[in-house]
């Protein structure tokens, strides 16, 4: 039993012996397929990158990376294999983009009022991923001395041009 | 069984090692009685080469060695300066002559083995040569079985630890490193030849662990390398067949962890190992030399410096002559080598005698002599080149473990006999105890900063050990029948500061440590875990009723507790109550007495009481008597506190009072005026998209007196404009009210669009297949494409229109010029392990 076990031991020595040609082609390295475009203020989840030589599965590290998810732009992260005499690099570029609309949302207010009674526009509460400055406008007008329904327009517009609106009722009655 | 499983292991996960790899090595030739004979080395590339340069300078070429060192024989003293010149180097023919006339019995040659002298070989071997009990492991290359030097003394059991054969047929060395190790240890020194090895007698366990040398491959000499299983196995081998010391002249940069296991388990049977530190003059690690239970072995040349080759750091433990030393080669023949592998069989050689000498010592005293006899070099103690110092035979025989005393301090704890004990050795000792104290170790300052631990650290010098002790903390309960006190904890001996606790109509009288209150606790230093028990005694108070300035009654009443007094009679008139003062200013009324009290008892005097009352209708606002018909002086009108929705203005009182003939109550009427204006709505968000949660936040209402009804007819599933009414009520009558009006308007649908995982980032040629993104609702369509055979950004965009509403999103693909030189061999891997010059 153990001269078996040491005969099949020497085939498989002289078996992975004839494996043993060193390449850096059999060095191989890919990403992980991920999202690589994302929002400005959303998390950036690394998928990162596979390699593997011949049969043996091996661990990238990071080179480097510049991944910022809170600036617009276009990130570079650099994973590298290095094993026996070889080492190879493979690149994942990330881009940061901004395509999402502020949020509005009305702020509570007295929007029902009585013919000549003050109404006080109480605003809009305006939450935007870019962190950038967000510019309103705000469209119609009431008249309190005419009893009636006045729709007032409220539109934001962040820095790359992604806008959003919100309407807001104001009543004027006539009597109490 | 579990040893042989690794091994399995090992053998297809085989690491190529390299020896340290003698080096020099220059063959020389015996020769006798011609005057003038010398011989030179060349270092050839080819025999054409060999048998070229003969004919260029017609000098006799004697030896061209597998190696490629070409040796000539030259017979004119001019000849021989011409070829010096030219770079032939001098192959010490001159020392063999010496050799083979002086070496005989014990004299050694001083020119040839100067390692003997630099260690103090001689002066050793007068203690002893070397005992037959003691067995020194070398796992190397093997050994030349039939070398004359190594006649009686190899082991039958020695093995081949790669193809697992025992006995000496499969120990054959045919590389020479082991046999040059293992003369230096053991050559035969009374045989009149060759060279002395250090130890005599005993029994040389020859561990192969090499790789068979492969004819295939003239150019490589596979005997150079061994793979680390069949070292593992050698170390295992070696500690279970009785080896004392094992000697290992190689090593690698890996700190392979079943070697350290091997090393820790030849520890543990009490064997002594011993390596080489490498040659590679840095300071990298080596193994199995680095390893903390191995002696890690650097090498000094005959000047005592460290030669250049040796390696060096903080895992030097010892240093031996390394350079140019003396020794066995197989074939039966000598010559001199140089390396850290011929410094470490010094030192085994050294062990091996103490071993033989000091048979009964344990391994840590066998070790602490070869430490405390090293002689000092380099910076002074202990240094990254030398270790601890050369090595020095002498010296360690004569390490005298004297006693040295060890007192105990103890600070009153159970007395501990000083005791004696051999220099450099651990000591072990019942933990005292104390009263009262937890015992935390020794110390081996009064300070407790340094910590000694028994049975580990050693002992050197006359000294005295400090007990720390931990006082242990008691819990103190306080029992009580007034306020709680918590318990505390106090460390034994110490006094602490009692509580306070007191009790509603009792006086307290004090903390004792029993429950029937007899012994007062006397504040004396705490000892043990205690109850105390507060004592209280009953608090009473004086009450003196007078009735016309007589002594009516007399009662004593308990702190906190209320008193009832019979009313008093006298003929004719009406007792009206009791009084604080003899004048009759403030009514007594009962309450908990705290405190001793005088009271009046006063009598009708015929006159009417007339009670006006305060706005709440409940409290007494004035007290008035008067005489029948008399009129009373009513107060000024109380104030009626508004609510959040009404003021009051007071219009007079219910009744009449100027002409009192009965008793009266009378209470004051006010007008309530309504203030609109403190009911408005609150702020809300009243205009919705369809279907959104309207919340109600009502009206400023806040006032107990009224009460609110809300009307609604909204409907948040339909567009439309709503009114909400909110109806204020003041009891069953509407007095006012409000209106808000809610818009439920249209709502846009939240389209959403998500990215699926994708790989966008590819190079020139590459396939990229989209992987595309999903949505919410609605369906997409992509626009772009990406030209996988040119280098640029591209834009994917996807689209969704749904319900009038276009929404998109990007996604970016870079396709980069692909990088053909993207292989970067590193160096590092690139250098040959272990070889040297």
């Amino acid at each position: 039993m153990k001269k078996i076990a040491f005969l099949l031991m020497m085939i498989l020595i002289l078996t992975l012996t004839a494996c043993i040609e060193q390449s850096a082609d059999k060095l191989i390295i890919g990403l992980n397929p991920g999202i690589d475009t994302i929002e400005i203020g959303d998390e950036f989840i690394d998928a990162g990158a596979h390699a593997n030589y011949v049969y043996r599965t091996l661990e990238p590290i990071i080179l480097s990376s510049d991944v910022n998810p809170n600036e617009i732009g276009v990130y570079t992260i650099v994973y590298q294999i290095s094993y026996l005499d070889y080492t190879k690099t493979i690149t994942r570029i990330v881009t940061v983009v901004d395509e999402t609309p502020p949020i509005l949302a009305l702020n509570p207010g007295v929007d029902t009022i009585i013919k000549g009674q003050e109404w006080v526009d109480s605003g809009v509460d305006v939450q935007d991923n870019s962190n950038q400055n967000v510019s309103i406008e705000v469209l119609g007008e009431v008249n309190i001395n005419t009893p009636g329904e006045y729709m007032m327009t409220y539109v934001a517009t962040d820095e790359n041009g992604n806008t959003s609106s919100v309407i807001r009722y104001v009543t004027v009655l006539e009597v109490d | 069984m579990k040893i042989r499983k690794i091994k399995y292991i090992l053998i297809v996960f085989i690491l190529l090692l390299g020896f340290f790899f003698v080096n020099q090595i220059q063959p020389y030739a015996e020769t006798e009685s011609n005057p003038f004979y010398a011989e030179l080395l060349y270092q050839v590339t080819d025999d054409t080469e060999a048998y070229r340069l003969a004919s260029e300078y017609q000098v006799d070429l004697i030896d061209l060695s597998s190696y490629g060192i070409a040796t000539y024989g030259i017979s004119e003293s001019s000849k021989y300066i011409e070829m010096e010149t030219d770079g032939f180097v001098p192959n010490s023919s001159y020392e063999v002559s010496d050799l083979s006339v002086t070496l005989g019995g014990h004299t050694p040659s001083p020119i040839y083995q100067y390692a003997l002298d630099m260690m103090h070989i001689q002066e050793a071997w007068l203690f002893t040569e070397g005992s037959p009990d003691v067995t020194i492991a070398i796992i190397d290359s093997g050994i030349d079985i039939s070398h004359e030097e190594f006649i009686g003394r190899l082991s039958n059991i020695s093995y081949n630890s790669r193809t697992e054969q025992v006995g000496l047929s499969y120990v054959i060395d045919t590389n020479g490193h082991g046999t040059s190790v293992a003369g230096v240890i053991g050559a035969l020194s009374d045989n009149s030849k060759g060279i002395m090895g250090i130890v005599q007698n005993s029994e040389l366990l020859i561990i192969k662990a090499n790789n068979e040398d492969d004819p295939a491959t003239l150019e490589e000499d596979e005997s150079k390398s061994f793979s680390e299983s069949a070292i593992i196995e050698g170390i295992y081998y070696a500690a279970d067949h009785g080896a004392d010391v094992i000697n290992m002249s190689l090593g690698g940069t890996y700190a392979n962890p079943l070697t350290r296991n091997a090393v820790e388990y030849a520890r543990d049977l009490g064997v002594i190992l011993v390596a080489a530190a490498g040659n590679d003059g840095t300071d990298e690690l080596i193994y199995p030399a680095s390893f903390d239970d191995v002696i890690s072995v650097s090498a000094v040349d005959e000047d005592t410096l460290i030669a250049s080759y040796s390696n060096y750091g903080t895992e030097i433990d010892i240093a031996a002559p390394g350079t140019a030393i003396a020794t066995s080669l197989i074939n039966n023949t000598y010559g001199y080598a140089s390396g850290t592998s011929l410094a470490a069989p010094q030192v085994t050689g050294i062990v091996a005698l103490l071993i033989s000498q000091f048979p009964n010592e344990s391994r840590t005293q066998l070790m602490e002599r070869i430490l405390l006899g090293a002689v000092d070099y380099g910076v002074l103690g202990r240094d990254d080149y030398y270790g601890i110092g050369i090595i020095n035979a002498e010296n360690s025989m004569n390490v005298v473990q004297y006693l040295v005393s060890v007192q105990f301090e103890t600070f009153g704890g159970t007395l501990i006999d000083s005791i004696e004990v051999y220099s450099g050795h651990t000591i072990d000792v019942i933990a005292p105890t104390k009263i009262g104290h937890t015992f935390s170790g020794w110390y081996r300052d009064a300070l407790f900063q340094t910590p000694f631990v028994m049975g580990v650290d050693l002992v050197t010098t006359n000294s005295t050990l400090y007990a720390k002790f931990v006082p242990i903390s008691y819990t103190i309960t306080f029992i009580t029948e007034g306020s709680p006190c918590d318990s505390i904890e106090v460390d034994y001996g110490q006094t602490f500061t009692l509580p306070d606790t007191t009790l509603l109509g009792y006086t307290f009288n004090g903390w004792f440590t029993d429950s029937a209150y007899t012994t007062p606790y006397s504040g004396s230093p705490v000892t043990g875990n205690m109850m105390l028990y507060a004592s209280f005694s009953i608090l009473l108070h004086q009450v003196i009723a007078y009735v016309n300035g007589e002594e009516y009654a007399s009662i004593q009443v308990q702190d906190g507790n209320i008193f009832s007094l019979d009313d008093p009679h006298i003929e004719n008139q009406r007792f009206l109550g009791w009084y604080i003062d003899a004048e009759f200013l403030t009514p007594y009324v009962f309450r908990i007495v705290q405190s001793d009290l005088n009271l009046y008892a006063k009598f009708d005097d015929q006159q009417i009481l007339v009670l006006f009352y305060d706005s709440d209708l409940i409290t007494i606002y004035q007290e008035s008597y008067v005489f029948t018909g008399e009129g009373v002086i009513a107060p000024d009108a109380p104030i009626k506190p508004s609510t959040p929705s009404f003021d009051f203005i007071f219009t007079g009182w219910s009744e009449s009072y100027d002409s009192v003939t009965y008793e009266l109550d009378i209470y004051p009427i006010y007008e309530k005026i309504y203030k609109p204006e403190s009911i408005v709505l609150l702020p809300g968000v009243d205009t919705i998209s369809i279907g959104e949660l309207w919340i109600d936040q009502e009206t400023s209402l806040n006032d107990d007196l009224l009460d609110l009804e809300i009307r609604s007819e909204l409907d948040v599933e339909t567009v439309g404009a709503y009114f909400i009414y909110y109806d204020i009520y003041d009891q069953d009558t509407l007095i006012d009210t409000r209106i808000r009006v809610v818009h439920v308007i249209a709502s846009q649908v939240h389209i959403e669009i998500t990215l699926n995982p994708d790989i966008t980032t590819i190079e020139v040629g590459d396939t990229y297949i989209d992987q595309g993104a999903s949505t919410n609702l609605g369906e997409i369509e992509t626009t772009g494409t990406v030209d996988t055979q040119n280098p640029g950004t591209y834009l994917i965009t996807y689209r969704v229109t749904f319900e009038n509403q276009i929404v998109t999103k990007n996604k970016y693909v870079y396709v980069l010029l692909a990088i053909e030189d993207n292989i970067i061999v590193d160096t590092y891997y690139m250098k040959e392990e272990g070889v040297n010059i």
